[in-house]
This record gives C-alpha cells, sequence and structure tokens, in this order.
C-alpha cells in the first residue's frame, strides 16, 4: 500500500488554530486601545497642570507685587497725570488690587470700562505696581515740577513709557514724552550714551504719539529731590475671555503693552474665582474674612488674595461625559457637560506691600 | 507524525501581535518622555517655591540683624555705592536646612530716605522715619548629595525705624 504524504489539515487542527490566533491578536489590540488611551490621558492631564502651574505663577507673581512703591506701604499720595482719547484711565488710577465680579463694575473705582468680552461668571483682578525692576535713581533734584527729569545714560527709558516718579513720601505717574542725553563729553546717540551722561525725560502735556497716553500735565505735585526714584508703572488686568474658536483662555490687559490691548496668556482657563482677603479686626495685617470683590468694605484693607482656576484639558478625549459640578472658593460652577477632565486649582497670595497706614 | 519546519508555517497572528506590541512600546516611550519633562517641571516649580520661602526667611533675619538699620548703608539700586566715603553694608550669608534640603540665603539692608512723620501717626516732628530696602537673595542646592539645583530667588522689603530727628 503506498503512503501518501499528508496534504492539508484537519477541522480541529484548523479550529484551534484559528482560536490561537484570534486569541492572541484579540490580546494584543486591546493592549495598543488602552495604552492609547493611558497615552491621550496623561498627555491632555499634563498639559492641564502646565497651563495652571503657568498660570498660577503668573498670578501670584504679579499679585504678591500689588502696591509695590518701593517704601514701606505707605506713600501718602499717588498722583495720576495720565490722559488721552482712548485711553482705558482706570488702568492708570493707582489702586493697588482692584476686582471685578463678572462683568460688573470694577471696585472699588466703580469703573465700568473694559467689561468687554469678559465671561460673565468668570471675576476678573487688577494689580498695580511700581516695578522692581529697571529701577532708576534721580539725579540732580528738579527744581521746578516742570523740569526733564535726570537719570544715569543708558537706562533704556523710552519714549511713551508709564513711569512713576516716586520716593516715600508721594508719587506720581507720568508718560515720557521726550527722551534725550545730556552731558558734557557730547552725549549723542551716535556719541558716548552713558558713564558720564545723563538719559533726560520729559514729561510734557498733551497726548504723544498714535493711540498712546499722555500727560494731563506737565507739572508734578512737587519737585522731587535726588534721593527720588524713577519706576516703570504697571498696571495687569486678569480676565477670562473667550478666544475667537470660542474657548476659555485667561486674558491680560498691560499697560506695559501700548496700545493697550487684550493679550491671550494662557488656554484651558475655564473660569476664575477670587476672594480678598481683608484685615477687619485687630489692624494685625491678617485676613479676618474672605469676601468677594463686591463685598469688600475698604481696599485698603485687603491684605491677601485667593485665587481659584478651574482648568479644563484643551481636547475632548475618552469616553467618559464630565457631569460634575466644581467648587470654586464656594462658588458653584456647573460647567458644560463635555468629555473635557477639569480640576481646579486655588492659591492664597499675601500683599506684602499692602500694609495698613497707622 | 509530519513535522512541518519553521519555515513553512503560514498565518498572521505573531507578525500582527508583533506590530501591535512595537506601536504599544513606541507609545510607552514617548508617554515616558512627557512624564519625565512633566516631573522635571514640577520639581522646577517645587524648587522655585523653596528658594522664595528661603529669601523670606533672609528678611525675617535682617528685621532680627542689629546691624542693618544703619544709615551708613547706602548703595544705589544698581549696586553701585551711593556715596564712596559711606560704608556699604555687607552682604551676610546664613546657611537655612530644610529637613535634607540645604539653601543659601544673603541678606542685605540699604537705606533709602529720611522722612518726617505723618500727621496722626502718634510721632511728634522730633522724630524721622528712616526708610530702609530690604533685599534677600536665596539659592537652593538641593537635597544633600544630589546634584544642586542651584534656583535663586531674590526678594525686596521696605522697612523703616523710628528715630530722632
Amino acid at each position: 500500500m503506498k503512503v501518501f504524504r499528508q496534504q492539508g489539515f484537519t477541522i480541529v487542527e484548523l479550529m484551534v488554530a484559528a482560536t490561537l490566533g484570534l486569541l492572541i491578536l484579540a490580546g494584543a489590540i486591546s493592549m495598543l486601545i488602552s495604552n492609547k488611551r493611558i497615552y491621550t490621558e496623561q498627555d491632555e492631564l499634563g498639559r492641564l497642570q502646565e497651563n495652571a502651574r503657568f498660570a498660577m505663577d503668573m498670578l501670584i507673581r504679579d499679585i504678591r507685587m500689588a502696591g509695590h512703591t518701593g517704601c514701606n506701604g505707605d506713600v501718602a499720595s499717588v498722583e495720576n497725570n495720565i490722559t488721552g482719547a482712548g485711553v482705558v484711565t482706570s488702568l492708570y488710577s493707582f489702586t493697588p488690587v482692584e476686582g471685578a465680579e463678572g462683568a460688573n463694575n470694577w471696585q472699588p473705582s466703580n469703573s465700568t470700562q473694559d467689561v468687554a468680552g469678559m465671561l460673565a461668571g468668570s471675576d476678573s483682578i487688577t494689580v498695580r505696581y511700581l516695578a522692581d525692576t529697571d529701577i532708576y535713581t534721580m539725579t540732580p533734584a528738579m527744581s521746578a515740577g516742570t523740569s526733564q527729569i535726570f537719570t544715569s545714560g543708558g537706562s533704556g527709558i523710552a519714549l511713551g513709557d508709564v513711569l512713576a516718579i516716586a520716593d516715600c513720601t508721594s508719587a506720581d505717574i507720568v508718560v515720557a514724552t521726550n527722551i534725550g542725553l545730556t552731558g558734557a563729553v557730547g552725549c549723542s546717540s551716535t556719541g558716548p550714551t552713558d558713564g558720564a551722561c545723563l538719559d533726560t525725560v520729559t514729561h510734557a502735556a498733551g497726548v504723544v504719539v498714535g493711540a498712546l497716553p499722555g500727560n494731563a500735565v506737565a507739572a508734578l505735585s512737587r519737585n522731587y529731590d535726588a534721593s527720588s526714584t524713577i519706576f516703570r508703572y504697571v498696571t495687569n488686568r486678569y480676565f477670562v475671555a473667550n478666544d475667537a474658536a470660542g474657548n476659555p483662555v485667561l486674558n491680560r490687559r498691560s499697560s506695559e503693552v501700548n496700545p493697550v490691548n487684550p493679550e491671550e496668556v494662557i488656554e484651558g482657563v475655564e473660569n476664575m474665582q477670587i476672594l480678598y482677603g481683608e484685615d477687619t479686626a485687630g489692624n494685625d495685617q491678617i485676613a479676618d474674612t474672605y469676601v468677594t470683590a463686591a463685598a469688600v468694605a475698604d481696599w485698603d484693607n485687603v491684605v491677601s488674595v485667593r485665587v481659584s482656576l478651574l482648568m479644563r484639558s484643551v481636547e475632548e478625549y475618552g469616553p467618559d461625559q464630565d457631569n460634575a459640578t466644581y467648587d470654586l472658593l464656594g462658588t458653584i460652577i456647573d460647567p458644560v457637560d463635555d468629555r473635557r477632565r477639569r480640576r481646579v486649582f486655588t492659591a492664597t497670595i499675601q500683599l506684602r506691600n499692602r500694609i495698613a497706614s497707622s | 507524525m509530519n513535522h512541518r519546519s519553521i519555515n513553512s508555517q503560514r498565518g498572521a497572528a505573531l507578525v500582527t501581535a508583533l506590530v501591535l506590541l512595537t506601536i504599544v512600546t513606541l507609545l510607552a516611550i514617548t508617554s515616558m518622555g512627557t512624564n519625565m519633562l512633566e516631573e522635571k517641571m514640577a520639581s522646577n516649580a517645587q524648587e522655585v517655591n523653596r528658594a522664595f520661602q528661603t529669601a523670606e526667611t533672609g528678611i525675617a533675619k535682617i528685621l532680627a540683624d542689629d546691624d542693618a538699620f544703619n544709615t551708613n548703608n547706602q548703595v544705589n539700586d544698581n549696586g553701585t555705592p551711593f556715596d564712596p566715603t559711606d560704608d556699604v553694608y555687607d552682604f551676610t550669608s546664613v546657611d537655612v536646612e530644610v529637613g535634607a534640603y540645604s539653601a543659601d540665603v544673603e541678606y542685605t539692608a540699604n537705606f533709602r530716605q529720611k522722612t518726617i512723620p505723618k500727621r496722626g501717626s502718634g510721632w511728634d516732628t522730633s522724630m524721622a522715619f528712616y526708610h530702609f530696602d530690604l533685599g534677600a537673595a536665596a539659592v537652593t542646592a538641593g537635597p544633600a548629595g544630589g546634584s544642586g539645583s542651584n534656583i535663586s530667588t531674590a526678594l525686596h522689603a521696605g522697612a523703616y525705624q523710628v528715630g530722632k530727628k
């Protein structure tokens, strides 16, 4: 009998092979899917945390500086000379901290300027201070309130810069309307610019160039002496607004950017709630109550600020719908039910330069 | 029994599974890279906070330093002596140990200005307020035995002392 070589395989063999193959493939595919999901989750949460960290870092840094004048917090009078058509004047009045509930009036100035675009359910805050970087010592003293201001050459003060001339008694906020150089050794834009040279800053009345703000009057409130300091004046206003695509982003409006337009700073900030810590008893610089901007009794007594951000992932992902509500400092936020992840970040910031006047 | 050599085997399960595993591995490696970066950023944020707190310690140290509040301690804000005949207060370095971490802080106090007491402040005109600018610069050294993180923070605070005019 002739023995044939076996050809093909039995149905049992085929079924066993197919089952094993399918099992292995199913295992590998489910692993791929779950890994892809983990990857997206980590990536999105990482981005969310990164955005939150950056937003908080910026807010904390700025709010902590509020009211800085280079002295021990009780400069008696700050004269604001800024004027000009289209200038958001509330940006330049020197109240260290100002807040608004949603798009309501700003507290304490009651200004309704610059509320367009702000999301109604989200708070906003304005901080003002004299910048601690780029400090120039004035030398020599002013002989009259309208005098040019002199400082060592190479200061980098530019036309249209908003400056504050300050000592520990008072401060004047002005716009530099002309910049020059003076000195015995032929100082000019082509010659030597620093060392023996002095930068001169003119603060004439009237608007300087285009949309830049200008000075209402040329005369400062008094003649500042040689121990006075020239600071850069900074106002930063933070609020949440929608970007062109309709996603909420943290916006900043800064007096250092000319013309003063809102800039989008950090994406994924859905809501910002702010409480102000007021020292109502004991004059001990310790916050006794935390209240909303509308409920602050005396802004001079605000010694700390508590900020809470509701951050959301930039993209929608995964199968889970977010139906939760979030508690931001007592305000319950119910965001759109979508497939984004959300986290709440809170920080309390001491206002180092707010020392209630004794 | 018939033996089929490895070369004559057919079927795609092994190859497909290997391809999928490669993709999973790539995902894992990318994810690991992202996470390591995140971890670095988070620890950096932590070190920045540590440097800030250390600088705060420096400010507290100046307030306790009897030599700091001296009107001879004058410098311009750009660090050059305000008046060459005056002594400039020396930076003082203080080591601050926080658990297994260490950080250095240097502090200084500069006399800025003398002002007369404000009305209603409770001080009469025979007294004056001497304003000082307090500065503290902190550098973190990181965990003991580890590589230094070298994150620095500078803080300034204003203070005044009431003295005779």
